[in-house]
Formats: structure tokens, sequence, C-alpha cells
């Protein structure tokens, strides 16, 4: 939801220059990030095996999250620019 | 095929006339999708380009649709011949499904011809043959899924498949799984067999105008294949979730006993389809006026992509299956303690996750590029067009490779644990002998393909 709507916001300020560049950058910091602090935190074993909450060996957290993330952000991304445009237009 | 014959039995026979098959039916299915699409965008956007692209295509579709055909009777030869009990008791449970499958197969053979030999004649009438273009990929995709019914039924049939109703053993648990992994995929497979097509042409091109053609071509290509390739993880995760679903053993077999080492090799054949995509774009996206700007970010995707690579290479043990000696001497090989989390599903999840999310960035960038600069079509890099044609080896050797994978998941059952295999050839064959048949496979393919473009595009020139 958080990337969804960051997408949202960048969207609509980016205007009149294409969107959806601005949403995917926005998932891919943060899909990069939460795999570099992943990585770290199980090399340094501070991490518990599984998560809490998750199951073992559980790979939609893993696999279809950041996934579903990415196309959240690029859509909100372009939702935004078109609201953006409509605005732009109604002035 | 006697069976006293050296290194040939009939599985080896079987196996291979299938995966031809196979290889050659994802092409005649996927590529009529991108004919139509280019068709459709040729008559809106006045561009020509996608005309020819849609028509060169097209002939070479014609002619691998007949070897497709062959090779389908040459599968079902060995099968009636050699696998008497299964072929029987398949064609019998299927007997309706199989005589639509006929009845849909001749109308969408006739429709392919049609289509073919109408494209001049129905030049002026581009609504009708485009039309036609959309019920022949209607009705192979109708074709495909039916036929994806038998298979997924092998895996994962209903309970006392003897008395389960056709629907039933059709529509079984892994049914919709296999379906949209095959359908994306053809797509994904069509869209690099063109970019192939294109890369030689241009290479083999001595006119300036033929290069630019041909080289924007590929990228269309690509373009295509990349955009479907991103999707396909998403549809083998909904296959494999199916399969776990239906029963747990075949995921463990798959994924962490004999079959684990498979999946290994999988992975990195999949990661070299990235790298690969990202590489071509990087290469590539110098001939956009401004778009060397973007280099820097698609370097780090090249680099997240390496990096992902890597961690998919990392196995869980070096042990080829549960049941190995632990005591033997692979044991001595062993994972760093504290990098053993990286042969761990989370890990190969975040690793595969992130590079099909820095590829989808850097398709998105390279559309930035190309909205905002002018492409000097024909002043490619070179390089870039040899990545064209090892990404379809890519893709076709995965393909070969994943075929037996999925067959073998059934472990000694020609259906799961209702028909046993009782031929002396119901095993999981090591990974070094499954990989030599996939390059087998591969190179007979890319020679047949050779054949057809020589026929197709340099025979008919003269």
């Amino acid at each position: 939801m958080g990337l969804f709507v960051g997408g949202l916001l960048t969207g609509r300020r980016v205007w009149p220059r294409p969107p959806l560049l601005n949403g995917a950058l926005l998932a891919v910091v943060y899909n990069l990030t939460v795999v570099v602090a992943f990585f770290i935190g199980s090399f340094l074993e501070i991490l518990h095996e599984p998560l809490p909450g998750l199951p073992q060996g559980d790979s939609t957290f893993f696999f279809a999250w950041p996934l579903a993330q990415f196309v959240l952000a690029t859509a909100g991304a372009a939702i935004g620019g078109r609201m953006s445009v409509k605005r732009k237009m109604e002035e | 095929m006697p069976p006293n014959v050296p290194l040939i039995n009939d599985r080896l026979v079987l196996w291979v006339a299938s995966e031809l098959h196979l290889l050659f039916a994802a092409f005649v299915l996927g590529a009529p999708i991108f004919i139509v699409v280019c068709e459709y965008l040729g008559l809106k956007t006045r561009d020509q380009r996608y005309e020819r692209l849609a028509k060169e295509t097209m002939k070479i579709v014609a002619i691998a649709y007949s070897l497709t055909a062959l090779f389908g009777g040459a599968m079902t030869f060995v099968l009636v011949g050699k696998y008497q009990e299964f072929s029987n008791f398949i064609f019998q449970r299927f007997y309706p499904v199989f005589g639509l499958y006929a009845l849909l197969l001749l109308v969408e053979s006739s429709l392919m011809y049609v289509y073919w030999y109408t494209w001049d004649a129905l030049a002026g009438r581009k609504g009708l043959h485009i039309s036609i273009g959309v019920l022949l990929n209607i009705l192979g995709t109708l074709v495909m899924v039916l036929m994806n019914g038998v298979g997924s039924f092998m895996l994962t049939p209903p309970e006392n498949p003897a008395a389960a109703s056709v629907w039933q053993s059709l529509n079984n648990a892994t049914w919709t799984g296999l379906n949209l992994h095959r359908f994306v995929a053809n797509i994904s497979f069509g869209g690099f067999m063109v970019a192939l097509f294109a890369s030689v042409m241009f290479l083999t091109s001595k006119k300036e105008e033929d290069r630019a053609f041909y080289d924007w071509m590929g990228y269309i290509g690509n373009f295509i294949g990349v955009a479907a390739l991103v999707v396909l993880p998403v549809a083998g995760y909904v296959y494999t979730k199916e399969i776990f679903a239906y029963d747990a053993t075949i995921s463990t077999l798959l994924m962490a006993d004999k079959l684990a080492w498979f999946f290994v090799i999988q992975g990195v054949l999949v990661g070299l389809l990235f790298l690969g995509a990202v590489y071509y774009m990087w290469l590539s996206i110098r001939r956009i006026e401004g778009g060397a700007r973007f280099r820097t970010y698609i370097r780090g995707a090249i680099w997240v992509s390496l990096v992902g690579l890597a961690v998919w290479l990392i196995p869980q043990t070096f042990l080829p299956s549960l049941t190995a000696d632990p005591t033997g001497p692979i044991s001595e090989v062993t994972i760093p303690e504290k990098t053993i989390f990286l042969g761990l599903m989370p890990a190969k999840g975040l690793a595969v996750s992130a590079m099909v999310v820095v590829t989808a960035f850097v398709y998105l960038l390279y559309r930035q590029a190309i909205a905002t600069g002018k492409m000097a079509w024909g002043r490619i890099d070179v390089k870039a067009q040899l990545v064209l044609t090892f990404l379809p080896a890519v893709a076709v050797f995965t393909m070969a490779f994943m075929g037996p994978i999925r067959e073998m998941a059934r472990g000694q059952w020609h259906i799961f644990q209702f028909m046993a295999d009782k031929t002396p050839y119901s095993f999981i064959t090591p990974l070094g002998y499954a990989a030599i048949v996939a390059g087998i496979i591969t190179i007979v393919f890319f020679l047949l393909m050779g054949a057809i473009f020589w026929l197709g595009f340099k025979v008919g020139q003269h």
C-alpha cells in the first residue's frame, strides 16, 4: 500500500514527464534494500528462521510479494500521472 | 526401437520426438499471437515494418507447421508401439478429447493455410484477414489446452482415475497452472525466435535498409520475449503451488531430493535469459540518442542479475538425493555454515524476484530512452545481435531440459500412483545425461530452424 501511494504521489509530481519509471524505481530501491537487509541479517545470524509469522520455507512472501509490490508501485505511478494530466487540463 | 541398440532406447526416442514436437508446437502457437498483434499494429499505425515483420514470420511458421505434425506423429508411433498399456488407457480415457483435438487441429491447420495464402489477396480487407488470424490463435490455444489436460492428468490425476469422468480427468489439479505457464512461455518463445530470425537476417544482410529493418525486428522480438519472460516466473510459481497442494512429496522430489540439482541448473538457465535480455538492452541503448545516460542504471541491473544468478546456483547440499549416503566422499564438500541460508528458498526467492524486478525496470528505462531520443536503426553493436541468437538457444535448451523434469517428477509412474511404469527406463536419469540429451535436442532444433530460414529466405530469393 505504501509503495502504491508513493508511486501515486511521484506520478502526480513528475508530470509532464512519463511517470512509470519513478514508481518502478521506488519499488526497485525498496526491494533491493529489503534483499540486502535480509542477506546481511541472515549472514550475521540475527534474523529468526523462519521470520516471525511466516511458515518454514515460505515462498510467497519472498517471491510473490516483491513482484506484487513492483506492480503496485508502477500502477500507482501510472494512476498518479493520469490524475495529474486531468488536474492540469481542468486548470 | 530394438532395446539392444547401444545408447538408444525407447525412452530416449520418445523423449527426443516429444521435445522436438513441443518446441515446434510452442513456436507455431506462440508466434501467430505475435504475428496477428503486429499485423494489427501495422494497420493501426500505418507503419509498414509491422506488416513486413508479420508476413516474414508467418512464412517461417507455415514451414514449421509441418515439422510440428511430423514430430507429433513420431511421438504417437513410439507411444502406441512401445507403451501400449499406457497409450491404450490414455486414448480410451480421453477418447472424446482426442476426437475434438483432431477436429480442432484440422480446422486450425486449414485456417493457418488460409491465413498465410490469403495475405496478399486480402490486402484490401485487412480486418477480415486479422479476424482469421485471431480465430487461428483461439483454436491453437484450445488445441494446446486440450493436450495440457492429458499431460497434467499424468502427474496429478483425480481420485480413482479409472472411474473419473472425462471432465474430471481433464480438469485435474494442475491443468490451470500448466495452461497458464505454457501460454505465457509460448509467447516468450515466439518473441525470442523472431529475434533469432532477425539477428540471422541482420548478420547476413548486405543492404543498409535491410539491416535497419532487421535491427528493428530483433528489438520487437526481444521486447515481446522479455515482456512475457518477466511474467513467466509468476506462472511457474502458480503451477508449482498447484503441484505442492496436490501432493507435497512431488514438490520434495523436485526441490529437495533427486531433482533438486535439475532445478538449480534450471534456475541458472532462466537467470541467463534475464541476464542476456538486460545485456542486449545495455548494448543496444547506445544507438538511441541520449540513451547512454541510462547505461549506469543498466550496469547496476547487470550486477544484480549476476549476484542473483550466483545465489540461485548455490545448492542446499551437494548430496545427489535425500537418501544418498551422508558419509560418502561428496559429504566432505560443504557450504560454509554462515552462508547456508543462500541455498534455502527465502534467499532464492528474493534473488529471483530481484532479477525480475530489475529486468522489468530496465525494460521501462529502454522504453523511456526510445520515447525521448531518436533511434538509429541498423547502427547496433554486433554483439547485441549475437545476444539475440544466445537468448533463443538458452530458451530452447531450458525447455528441452525442463520437459524431462516434469516427466520425471512422476517417479516410477506413467500416471502418478495409478499406473506404474514397468519398463527398464523408469528411473530418474543423472543430471549430465539429461543435459546431453537436451543439448542434442537444442542442436537438432536449431539445425531444422536453420534449414527453414534457408528454405524460406535464401533459396526463395534466387
